[in-house]
């Protein structure tokens, strides 16, 4: 049976949020450079940016109870026939 | 950076008018978003209520709320990437050139400029119930330069910038036969 903590689901949360925040910056960067800082821009980012934290505000709220140190089942034998591990 | 920088101004030229996509031609967009916003809630709708014990098991739970989390997250990136490849859509006229700057994707965009006095014909065109009513449609103008014809889509009050870019021609000619 392979086991790994609960907190390495985090772990690709976190490789996510960096390619988000990556993607994000290019778009911002896009907006900036091309001159087009007008009071639009501004609002459909600040709503974005509003948005965002709402999501991040809500993902700790559902999850604010959980114990990350649980370890989780990535495979175990028993899945797939006969109970091979107990004798 | 602003606007000037950008098209790289020259001393004796004034910005006339900067053209974007009418705001109405994004409603689509948000549509849309707003239908794939609500997917992830429909779907723990129905698995709590057909597959129960499945809601109920914490990995499940977890795996659940971190997915959501990335969808919508996906959701705002895709929306505001969207926003800026339609804002980034822009022409700009000055009183000497007209320049089409196209954002095709967040990582591709093209830039193309012909002068005013190579403008060889503008044609506007509202098509669609939407365009009539809000007044948008589309720009063609030729051109004697190597980008043979541009294309404005979606702009507000097309044929009265039709008319702006023909006087703007007709008076970059007249100053380009004096010169000449």
């Amino acid at each position: 049976m392979i086991t790994a903590p609960l907190y390495s689901l985090l772990l690709i949360y976190l490789a996510f949020l960096i390619l988000f925040a990556i993607l994000s910056i290019v778009n911002l960067s896009h907006l900036a450079h091309t001159g087009a800082l007008t009071f639009v821009s501004f609002m459909v980012t600040a709503i974005m940016g509003i948005v965002v934290i709402l999501i991040f505000f809500g993902t700790w709220f559902l999850l604010k109870d959980i114990d990350w140190q649980t370890p989780l089942t990535i495979w175990n034998s028993g899945w797939f026939g006969a109970t091979t591990d107990v004798y | 950076m602003n606007l000037r920088s950008f098209i790289h101004q020259k001393s004796y030229e004034k910005i006339v008018r900067t053209v974007r996509r009418h705001p109405l031609t994004f409603v689509p967009y948000i549509l849309t978003f707003a239908v794939l916003a609500s997917v992830p809630i429909i779907v723990w709708w129905l698995l709590n209520n057909a597959f129960s014990a499945i809601a109920g098991n914490q990995t499940i739970y977890i795996l659940a709320v971190l997915f959501g989390s990335m969808y919508y997250l996906s959701l705002c990136l895709f929306f505001y990437s969207y926003f800026t490849t339609f804002y980034l859509d822009m022409w700009i006229i000055t009183n000497d050139r007209f320049i089409d700057v196209r954002q095709i994707s967040l990582f591709a965009r093209s830039v193309s400029e012909t002068d005013l006095y190579q403008i060889q014909d503008v044609t506007s065109e509202v098509i669609g119930l939407f365009a009539t009513i809000f007044h948008y449609g589309d720009i063609t103008i030729q051109t004697a330069s190597a980008v043979p014809k541009f294309i404005i889509r979606d702009a507000k009050n097309p044929h009265e910038l039709r008319q702006l870019i023909l006087d703007l021609a007709t008076e970059d000619k007249k100053f380009h036969n004096q010169t000449t």
